[in-house]
């Protein structure tokens, strides 16, 4: 077998980023803060947490911000490991915003339940009388715990490298289909054809996943979002491609106008995943105006396990794709 | 072809009775390994050994390729 070393490569990149996505632990976190909303007087929080270990080291210290003041829990008390009780003494006049609940454990972790609660019917902000911490201490190696998203993070490793693979395997066919042009060689036709069939696989993969995804965090299959529909119309775009090969029977001819109408669905591909989204509003992180792989939706953390993943996955698809080829060689 | 996969199989069995021996004496390691983080280690133990599989597959499906390539290439 020739340059057997990537392959291998690509395997070890794919089991090695995947055994990781599954096992890094995520972070401690809160998922749930009952009553939701307060009114002036003494008022008792139920608090849950996620991977959190509020049983060891002493209770931890509980506050409340609503992003001008903040106030701290006169008394807080450990019901267990995911769960804390805090009992506040809200002033009165306060109201009318929402405020998150703050939780540190004496681990030096800062868990934040963003907009918990909603301050009550008054008009003032909360007291200037509690700050929580800028930063949190530093950790071992953990994901991050995202509200919504929670142990679906890993999908991260799973769902992003299948589109990421669709897009490298389409550049690579119009990267021959314009050889073809250039040329007239019908072997570069062959290979467009091939890199396009196995970019197909991908999308499939990248659509399932995603909609399972999607049902877990959004709460539908599929959403009008601007990705999602992109992402539908060039798998389509791409689909009649192979459609319009089929229907033409003189291969020069085929190879001619499938080659042209690569670069534009190509160019369209482009259009709808990668600009579009960036327009308008999207549910994917990254878009709506904001630039993808920002620190803030991607840390460190997950990188360490994402970027083997996509080159994995890449280098995999790139595999399937020498495979399709040489096999529609050799049988010929 | 056959007589090395029923070679690496018989070495295969060695060496999972070997384990079994080891296991005997100490109890605990292949416990410990499977059973940390609320045993979501047995889950990527499984995926593991799925991906292997898969993989360990698409090498022998490139290597028969290669030999049917050859076979072209002396034939024509």
């Amino acid at each position: 077998m020739k340059h057997w070393w990537w392959k291998l490569l690509a395997a070890l990149l794919v089991i090695g980023a995947s055994l990781a996505a599954l096992l890094v632990p995520l972070a401690p976190g809160l998922t749930e803060c009952v009553p939701s909303s307060l009114s002036p007087g003494t008022v008792t929080l139920s608090i849950s947490g996620y991977n959190t270990r509020f049983d060891r080291n002493g209770p931890p210290a509980v506050g409340l911000t609503d992003g001008h003041g903040g106030i701290q829990a006169d008394q807080v008390t450990v019901l267990g490991p995911t769960s804390v009780k805090a009992i506040f003494t809200i002033p009165a006049d306060v109201g009318g915003r929402s405020a998150h609940v703050v939780v540190l454990p004496s681990s030096g972790e800062r868990l934040v339940l963003f907009d918990a609660v909603w301050t009550g019917s008054g008009e003032g902000s909360l007291p200037d009388r509690w700050k929580f911490p800028e930063q949190a201490a530093a950790h071992g190696w953990e994901f991050p715990n995202r509200a919504i998203l929670y142990e679906t993070i890993r999908n991260l490793m799973f769902h992003v490298p299948m589109w990421f693979t669709m897009m490298v395997l389409q550049a690579l066919s119009v990267g021959y289909s314009v050889a073809y042009l250039r040329s007239g060689e019908l072997r570069t036709d062959l290979q467009a054809e091939k890199a396009v069939q196995v970019s197909l696989f991908f999308a499939a993969l990248g659509l399932l996943t995603g909609s399972l995804w999607a049902r877990a965090t959004w709460g539908a299959w599929w959403t009008n979002d601007t990705k999602l529909n992109g992402a539908a119309v060039t798998t389509l775009i791409y689909l009649a491609y192979l459609v319009l090969r089929g229907s033409v029977a003189d291969a020069k001819k085929r190879a001619d106008l499938a080659a042209v109408y690569n670069i534009f669905a190509f160019v369209l591909m482009l259009v709808f995943i990668m600009v579009l989204p960036r327009l308008t509003d999207s549910l994917h992180p990254g878009n709506g105006g904001n630039p993808a792989f920002s620190q803030y939706d991607l840390d460190d953390d997950l990188r360490r396990v994402f970027y083997p993943a996509v080159l994995g996955w890449i280098m995999t698809g790139l595999w399937l794709f020498n495979l399709r080829v040489r096999m529609s060689r050799a049988f010929r | 072809m056959r007589n090395r996969s029923t070679r690496s199989l018989m070495l295969l069995v060695a060496m999972l009775a070997a384990a079994h021996t080891f296991a005997q004496e100490h109890v605990d390691p292949v416990d410990r390994a499977l059973h940390g983080a609320g045993k979501a280690n047995t889950v990527a133990g499984v995926v593991g050994i799925i991906l292997a599989g898969l993989f360990i597959w698409l090498f022998s499906q490139d290597r028969r390729l290669t030999r049917l390539e050859r076979r072209n290439e002396n034939e024509g």
